[in-house]
């Protein structure tokens, strides 16, 4: 029913876009059959796989990079109360300074490669890690941890079985906020350091008013946001099956 | 400290404070437990009735006192199991997972056996691969009592494990407690158990140890003499078990008219 409901609302959108595109003066904008037409040429002459690709590697490499420092360093955060103290207050400045602000000088120090790129995604992803990884050690539950102690558990029996499980459902949403955000900082590093990828595809097409070329990578670059989230949420949903009964 | 040598369970001179806190929340305690008795630790609230469980449990040391359990200082789940007021079941375990937990220096094999007999023995073998979420209280009690009971402790400590069911469920839960305890293998374990009600108390104790307030401390231990088990010939009819009622009403009374912190202060 509901996917139903998605597909009608998915055909009203594109229904949109083509009466949007028979209103602007053509070269401004492409309707959905140019647009189409357009990702069957770029496929066949082979153009957008290896931007694709480019970006993908990328993406992946800096993102889940970002996943285990940012559970290794929240975590350590959350478990070590003077260390998380003396941190914290700096990864929230960090976290609230535009991170855009860093890239001149990320490209000062290492250049415009694969190296620059991957640190503008890490930094942008590891955030939302970090801080939802130490929420979530922090709001470790003490009646639990006194239980197994009482059971003459040890601190690493306490971690992996009570402190990890607990903080589980903070750490996804962690990841997958992360996630978001590594991908928009994919296309701004692309755009910024040497323009490769989907975001070069994007400066190229623009620049050069190919509306109908552009648009393919606009959607390719969603249907990357939309792969990625609801994979992850999946992977939420079957490591807190447990929470199922509660949340009905 | 005579006569404590066979004794399950002995303190002597148990004081203790939180951090950085003038008042003893327990001072000068003396108390002990012999192996197979049913202590029950009655007192209003605050007294330090939690607290006296986790000097037992050897999850707190006194400042001043000695604590022997079987003879030596107490180590947490090795001399002792604990049936928590709140459950405290792991929502993200399944009913065996979680007895199991309790179990973790038993080789697997047998862990899971002995998982299995106490599933059976509180009558939850149906449920083991469901997850706390799904049960109904009076279930979850019954799990995290066969955690404690899979332990097998010579000493089973319990903190007003009823006081979250319906008063109907609570008397059920009470006979079917006793009757499992009982029921169970090997020697039935000392019990020190903790409430707030007064007739929990003379259904379930060999002794009741009255507590007072601020500081906590041993006000009276009075030994109960009905014959066991209790809800066989219920001895509620019986005019001593008016007059003992009667009688810890009264000492809880004016405790809690006296106490300044209580809600009640004064009114008498
Ligand atoms: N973290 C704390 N810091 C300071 N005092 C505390 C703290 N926790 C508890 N107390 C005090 O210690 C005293 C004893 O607490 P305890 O939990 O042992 O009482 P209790 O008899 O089990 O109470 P209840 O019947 O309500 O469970 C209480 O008066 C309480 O105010
Ligand atoms: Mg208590």
């Amino acid at each position: 029913m509901i996917a139903l409901l998605r597909l009608g609302f998915l055909a009203g959108l594109v229904l949109l876009w083509w009466v949007a595109s028979v209103q602007v003066p053509r070269g401004l904008f492409a309707s959905p059959l140019e647009t189409a037409a357009a990702a069957g040429r770029m496929l066949a002459e082979d153009r957008l796989a290896p931007a694709l690709l480019a970006s993908l590697r990328v993406y992946a490499t800096g993102t889940l990079l970002a996943a285990g420092a940012g559970i290794a360093l929240g975590a350590a955060m959350g478990l070590w109360r003077p260390f998380g103290r003396t941190l914290d207050i700096f990864v929230y400045a960090l976290a609230a300074t535009p991170r855009v602000a860093f890239i001149p000088l990320i490209i000062t120090l290492l250049g415009l490669g694969v190296e620059a790129k991957t640190l503008i995604i890490f930094l942008g992803a590891v955030m939302p890690v970090i801080l939802n990884t130490y929420t979530g050690v922090l709001n470790t539950d003490r009646d639990l941890v006194e239980m197994a102690k009482a059971t003459g558990a040890s601190q690493g029996r306490i971690f992996w079985h009570i402190v990890l499980p607990g903080t589980l459902p903070f750490l996804l949403t962690g990841i997958r906020l992360g996630a978001t955000i590594g991908l928009i900082n994919t296309v701004v590093a692309e755009l910024y350091t040497a323009v490769t990828g989907l975001g070069g595809l994007l400066a190229l097409y623009g620049s050069r008013f190919q509306m109908a070329e552009y648009f393919v990578v606009v959607l390719t670059l969603s249907l990357i946001g939309v792969t990625v989230t609801e994979g992850l949420r999946l992977a939420e949903r079957r490591l807190t099956r447990w929470r199922a009964a509660e949340t009905v | 400290m005579t006569g404590t040598d066979d004794a399950l369970v002995s303190l002597a001179g148990v004081s203790w404070s939180f951090d950085g806190s003038p008042a003893p929340v327990l001072q000068g305690v003396d108390l002990t437990v012999a192996p197979g008795e049913v202590v029950v630790v009655l007192g209003p609230s605050g007294c330090g009735k939690t607290t006296l469980l986790r000097i037992i449990a050897g999850l707190l040391r006194p400042e001043c006192g000695t604590v022997r359990v079987s003879g030596r200082a107490p180590v947490p789940g090795q001399d002792s199991a604990i049936v928590f007021q709140g459950y405290r079941l792991l929502p993200w375990k399944t009913v065996a997972q979680n007895i199991g937990f309790a179990l973790h220096a038993l080789p697997a094999a047998e862990r899971e056996a002995r998982v299995a007999r106490y599933l059976d023995l509180v009558g939850l073998a149906k449920f083991a691969g469901a997850y706390p979420a799904a049960l109904s209280g009076g279930m979850r009690q019954r799990v995290a009592l066969a955690r404690a009971l899979a332990c097998q402790p010579r000493l089973l400590l319990m903190d007003e494990p009823f006081a979250a069911l319906d008063a109907q469920s609570r008397e059920l839960m009470q006979m079917e407690t006793m009757r499992l305890i009982a029921g169970a293998e090997g020697p039935a374990p000392g019990i020190v158990f903790v409430t707030h009600s007064v007739d929990e108390a003379l259904m379930l104790a060999d002794r009741i140890v009255l507590m007072s307030p601020r500081p906590g401390r041993i006000d009276q231990i009075l030994p109960v003499g009905f014959p066991r088990p209790r809800w066989q010939a219920d001895p509620r009819q019986a005019p001593e078990f008016a007059q003992l009622r009667q009688h810890l009403w009264d000492r809880l009374r004016a405790m809690v008219l006296s106490d300044p912190q209580s809600d009640f202060y004064g009114r008498g």
